[in-house]
């Protein structure tokens, strides 16, 4: 496993486990368990597993996975992965930023570094996925 | 393919199907009036299919396909996995009933089941980063 989807999934498996925590306190106080005041990191909830876990931890695999240019050089350019990392988990942390100060702004930004990341990423793929189509024929 | 993470693999799928089959009755208008029950478990349909389908779905696959923890114990203990998953899909299943019951009646008991149920899922969750933390590693 490459260094840089030790990355993404060490830092998917974090906001997995703070997602699920908070899931599991959301459900608490659904049961009246915990205070109602919980609902309001509903959101949080929401972002840190769809895009902190579920996109974070699938990005991290298919690096590693995913079909390698030659032997000689691997997977290609680090740079659009790295950038990807960065902009992804920077637009998690911003987007629960909005949500938790109330600042609409911050969540817009947030899910513009998010769709970056993932720009940035197909940008690197693309030319893995090719390879191996020429391959084969 | 080890032994759990096949059945992790097959009930991922069952949720699957659960869960489409809740979001056709979520949505079929003649079916919520006559029982307002059904609407909310609206929450349950998005869980079964993140919690018991992609999320379970990648519980397998990372136990499967992880670097090996050791090369004696390439998968770490076993029954730790089993623990998961009998946590994870009992927690859920009891989710899935509690949810809409206690909207429906709030009896004190399905709070209770509701309560269990999160933290049956909260420790699967827990259960599966502690037993796959040290699997991701640089080979
Ligand atoms: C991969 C894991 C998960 C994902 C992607 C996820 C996603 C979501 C989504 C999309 C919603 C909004 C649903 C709606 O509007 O009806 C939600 C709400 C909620 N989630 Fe999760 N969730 C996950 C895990 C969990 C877990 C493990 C628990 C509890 C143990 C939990 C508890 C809740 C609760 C209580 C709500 C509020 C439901 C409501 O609005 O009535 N979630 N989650």
């Amino acid at each position: 496993m490459p260094r840089l989807s030790v990355w993404f999934i060490r830092l998917a498996l974090i906001y997995f486990g703070l997602g699920f925590t908070l899931g599991a306190g959301l459900l608490m106080a659904k049961g009246s368990f915990l205070p109602l005041t919980i609902w309001r990191y509903r959101p949080l909830h929401i972002e840190l597993l769809l895009i902190g876990w579920i996109v974070q931890l699938a990005i991290g695999v298919s690096y590693w996975i995913l079909p390698r240019l030659s032997e000689a050089n691997e997977r290609g350019s680090k740079t659009p992965v790295r950038i990807a990392l960065l902009a992804l988990n920077g637009g998690v942390l911003t987007v629960c930023a909005g949500f938790l100060f109330e600042r609409e702004w911050l969540v817009f930004a947030g899910r513009v570094l998010e769709t970056g990341a993932v720009v940035s990423y197909t940008f690197h793929l693309h030319p893995r996925l090719m390879y191996s189509v020429w391959r084969k024929r | 393919m080890p032994h759990w993470s096949r059945w992790m693999v097959r009930m991922a799928m069952i949720h699957l199907c659960l869960a489409l089959l809740l979001g056709i009755m979520v949505s079929f208008r003649p079916l919520t009036m006559r029982y307002p029950v059904v609407l909310s478990a609206s929450p349950v349909y998005y869980h079964l299919l993140m919690v018991g389908w992609a999320t379970q779905l990648i519980f397998g696959v990372a136990h499967w396909m992880f670097p090996r923890y050791t090369r004696e114990q390439p998968r770490g203990d076993e029954r730790w996995m089993a623990g998961i998953f009998f946590s994870l899909n009992g927690g859920l299943l009891l989710r899935t009933v509690a949810e809409p019951m206690l909207a429906q009646s709030g009896l004190s008991l399905w709070a209770w089941l509701l309560g269990f149920s999160a933290l049956l899922q909260w420790l699967a969750g827990i259960g599966f980063i502690l037993a796959i933390w040290k699997r991701v590693k640089e080979k």
